[in-house]
């Protein structure tokens, strides 16, 4: 509950202030702008030109940190709405509609696009960028009947839909401000709620994002499609404003600036959108006198940003002040990391209870049969075959190399096998599901390195992985909200005091605690893990070990890989060894203690008789 | 079929100039995981240093060397002083640092050339018929200068010591400083050798019409366009996929329309995405991306 009220109220603050400051704002601009003789028509023509890019700069700003995805070509979104604006307004159609077409195309072919590169890394998004702006170009060029080519083309009047009279130039600044207005506050939602949260996890954890059912692909399509279509609003505003547009204004040369505006401005923060879109209007404004000038001036400050303030001047500075005044206070905000104290029974039975209620014990076994893999001529899996019975753990062990982590891979849908002749859950065929497909049928996974989202905090780490399992399981047997099972899973995995710490803040075990934690928020039924003890000192292995316990007790399957043997042999009912790729023996722990196979495996060939070596 | 072996003939002309492009892009890449947008830009200052020594009366041969080395120069001074203080794992921040520059050659051409477009001087003239083609033997020179710069570049990473280091740095940087390469030195060369090739296609797109600011603007379109294709990390694979942009580029503008070539590329492109997301050569969406 404290988690809940923490994060709405954090919510309700930031988006209050946000909103009632942009309102606010946008109110006293208004007065001003519309206040007989206050400001000139130069002036205002300035701003409206100003607020319309920080429509697009705010988008290309909110895509770049929050999806990670760098847009080239977003003119081509702004120009959508602008000939849109410009061939239905003389057709005396209301500006609102306008508005609502431009969204819809922009978004739909955002979308289109994004899903065609969002399977690849994000540069490749931002070459495929590059060539959208270029194309649009091609087309503003030649599709002269809607674009009158090179010319350009006039803009009809402004109407609105219960209006019918149309909008004068003021009222063409009050679309503007309205607008920017409704973007901020798009932007905040998105960016400080659930989608924004989504958004951060897969670009800092492609993989573990999957882990958890996101799907990056999709995401990353969504991202830019909606950022597509903010834009495109700021395309019918500058329809209006100009009251003619010419294909310049859609020019790469204005696309390249827009983004290194944004990037001078400072990524993430409205701030530097509008630090940027100004930059963006009086640069050339105040240069126009001589050609090239604003060329020299984007592109010398977008160097010296990067070298020196690598985040843009508002978050860069906005940094710089927050380190300056933290300085005088640091010793306190050093973090003491709590101690867990030895763990009671009563803690231990805590935790044991939460476990049963999250996970639904497991009612399928887990098959790999003739499973390989080849990296090049590199096999890496040979025709390897386990199983799983429903609520036992197996115990994989191996030299290095011995091909482990390639296995989980393949459970988790990162690697297809090059050749397997079964890989199933109970019936279901997993080869056939995509990595949120297996989240569907109950799989969780923890990683080696723990793979947290960097740019989420520790509770939100959970709050998301639980959220996400809301989504799979509608009819899960506790009632409780994904609020509810982070809070608990905080407390009795003992991250209270860690909660809003980001992940590097805190030291390795807890990040590990908090991946298993991430793992146990999705209600999975079958548990992959990978090297849940590396790294880990005796507490925080004693911490693992309660866990692991807990979730053998709630009936879950486990298939466990670590190097720290002994607490396999510990944990495990069966245990399968891998050595090259191969299944070397299978067993119980008891067996594969004393099987010779293995013993040699792990002491090496030259100690072939290790009775002899040992008493030597 | 006479006119479409033409046109494939005339594509796969094109087409080398963005596949030697493609190869630039790739190896700058490769070393330092850097998509260089300021390449273009870099290699047209090359061919306009080269275009003023000329007029000093420098014979037009020493054009393609001067532009090389400059293109060269250039390249390694920006890898030293804007690519390597950000640091590692600046992927996006060294792609908008090299759009900066790129803007900054931009206007210093224009201020030191003008923005005008200026004559190249010709350097061998008449033509022959290829496939029915009439072709300038400036074009195939062209074309023949290119295929030897990527015959030249295939012999150094094949078979020269420095070209293996190159590799082992571009498969793994930190095994390759395990083993003693110098990862800076490493880095220097590729931009070297990188925006020197590209300066090299300047020269050509130069001879064959004449110079101006965007001079390179549509070769990168296609050479970008053949990476895509091809794969960021791949070298054959980014020279095969220029050379498959030129054709298709060709039958596009022949055959359908003839104003709308970027788009029919780029929808061609978005089209084999779909269907081939790893590139039509099967290389990984750049897996250290």
């Amino acid at each position: 509950m404290n988690f809940e009220n923490h994060l709405s109220r954090q919510l309700v603050k930031k988006l209050k202030l946000i909103q009632i400051g942009a309102i606010l704002g946008a109110g006293i601009i208004l007065m001003v702008l519309l206040g007989p003789g206050l400001v000139g028509s130069y002036m205002s023509y300035i701003i409206d030109l100003t607020l319309i890019y920080a429509i697009g700069t705010i988008s290309i700003s909110m895509l770049a940190n929050y999806a990670g995805i760098w847009s080239i070509g977003h003119t081509a979104f702004l120009a959508i709405g602008a000939y849109l604006a410009a061939n239905l307004s003389v057709r005396g159609i209301s500006v609102e509609i306008i508005i609502l077409l431009g969204i819809i195309i922009s978004l739909v072919l955002g979308v289109i696009i994004g899903l065609s590169a969002g399977r690849f890394a994000a540069l490749y998004m931002a070459i495929l960028t590059l060539a959208l702006g270029l194309v649009s170009n091609e087309i503003i060029g030649r599709w002269q009947s809607v674009t009158g080519g090179d010319q350009g083309i006039t803009v009809g009047p402004a109407q609105l839909f219960f209006s019918n009279t149309p909008l004068d130039t003021n009222g063409h600044i009050l679309i503007t401000i309205v607008l920017v207005t409704l973007t901020f506050l798009v932007v905040t939602l998105i960016t400080k709620g659930n989608l924004g949260r989504r958004w951060l996890a897969i670009k800092s954890q492609r993989m573990a994002s999957m882990s958890i059912g996101l799907k990056p692909s999709l995401e990353n399509a969504l991202a830019f499609g909606i950022s597509g279509a903010i834009t495109s609003t700021a395309g019918v505003a500058l329809a209006f404003s100009m009251m003619y547009i010419s294909p310049e204004a859609f020019s790469i040369a204005i696309a390249t600036n827009l983004l290194l505006c944004t990037v001078v401005g400072g990524v993430g923060s409205i701030g530097g959108a509008l630090l940027g879109a100004m930059f963006l209007v009086l640069v050339p404004e105040m240069a126009r006198e001589v050609q090239g000038i604003s060329a020299y001036v984007f592109g010398i400050a977008t160097i010296l940003v990067l070298l020196f303030l690598p985040k843009g001047i508002v978050p860069g500075i906005a940094q710089r002040l927050k380190q300056w005044t933290n300085k005088s206070s640091s010793n306190s905000t050093s973090f003491v990391a709590a101690t867990v104290d030895n763990l009671t029974d009563s803690d231990y039975e805590n935790l044991s209870c939460l476990v049963e209620n999250l996970l639904k014990p497991a009612t399928s076994n887990l098959i790999i049969s003739g499973l390989s893999v080849s990296f090049g001529g590199v096999r890496a899996l040979d025709n390897v075959s386990l199983e799983v019975p429903p609520g036992s753990v197996l115990g994989l062990i191996g030299p290095n190399g011995a091909g482990k982590t390639t296995l989980l891979n393949v459970l988790s849908g990162y690697v297809k096998p090059t050749n397997v002749e079964a890989l199933k859950l109970g019936k279901t065929d997993l080869t056939r599901l995509a990595p949120y497909g297996r989240v569907k049928q109950g799989f969780g996974r923890t990683f080696q390195h723990a793979e947290l989202f960097d740019e989420l905090t520790i509770e939100e780490n959970i709050f998301l992985a639980a959220q996400q399992s809301k989504k799979f399981h509608n009819n899960s047997k506790t009632g409780t909200s994904a609020v509810d099972i982070a809070e608990k899973l905080i407390d009795n995995l003992w991250l209270r005091p860690y909660a809003r710490l980001y992940p590097g803040e805190v030291p390795f075990g807890v990040q590990k605690v908090t991946d298993i934690a991430r793992a146990l928020a999705t209600g999975a039924q079958v548990i992959v893990m990978d090297e849940p003890f590396s790294g880990l000192d005796a507490e925080e292995r004693s911490e693992v070990r309660s866990i692991l316990k807990a979730m053998k007790n709630a009936g879950v399957s486990i298939l466990i890989i670590d190097h720290v043997v002994q607490e396999v042999l510990n944990i495990a009912d069966n245990m399968v060894v891998l050595d090259f790729g191969r299944v070397l023996a299978t067993g119980t722990p008891e067996d594969i203690k004393s099987n010779p196979k293995v013993l040699e495996a792990y002491l090496g060939s030259a100690l072939k008789d290790g009775k002899e070596v040992l008493s030597n | 079929m006479h006119d479409l072996l033409s046109v494939i003939f005339s594509g796969l002309v094109s087409g080398s100039l963005y596949a030697l492009l493609g190869l630039s892009i790739v190896i700058i890449f490769r070393a330092t995981d850097v998509v260089n947008f300021a390449i273009g830009d870099i290699a047209t200052i090359g061919v306009y240093v080269a275009i003023s020594v000329i007029s000093l009366g420098v014979p037009v041969v020493a054009a393609l060397p001067i532009t090389f080395l400059v293109a060269g120069i250039i390249g390694v001074g920006v890898e030293r002083f804007m690519i390597r203080p950000l640091g590692p794992g600046n992927m996006f921040s060294a792609l908008i640092i090299t759009m900066g520059f790129g803007l900054v050659l931009q206007a210093l051409i224009g201020t030191i050339w003008g923005y005008n477009p200026r004559p190249f001087p010709p350097i061998i003239d008449g033509n022959i018929t290829v496939f029915g083609v009439a072709i300038t033997y400036q074009k195939l020179l062209a074309t023949g200068l290119a295929v030897v710069a990527m015959l030249l570049i295939t012999a150094l990473f094949n078979w020269t010591r420095i070209g293996l280091a190159m590799r082992a740095s571009a498969e793994d940087h930190f095994a390759a400083r395990m083993i003693g390469i110098k990862s800076t030195r490493v880095a220097s060369l590729a931009w070297f050798l990188g925006c020197g090739l590209a300066g090299v296609t300047a020269f050509i797109m130069a001879a064959e019409s004449s110079v101006s600011v965007a001079l390179m603007a549509m070769v990168l379109f296609r050479a970008f366009a053949g990476v895509f294709l091809g794969g960021l990390t791949n070298m054959i694979g980014a020279a095969a996929g220029g050379m498959m942009i030129g054709i298709l580029d060709n039958v596009a503008g022949s055959y359908v329309s003839a104003s709308f070539r970027d788009t029919m590329v780029f929808a061609v492109i978005v089209v084999i995405l779909f269907l081939r997301p790893s590139g039509i050569l099967g290389a990984r969406g750049g897996a250290r991306v």
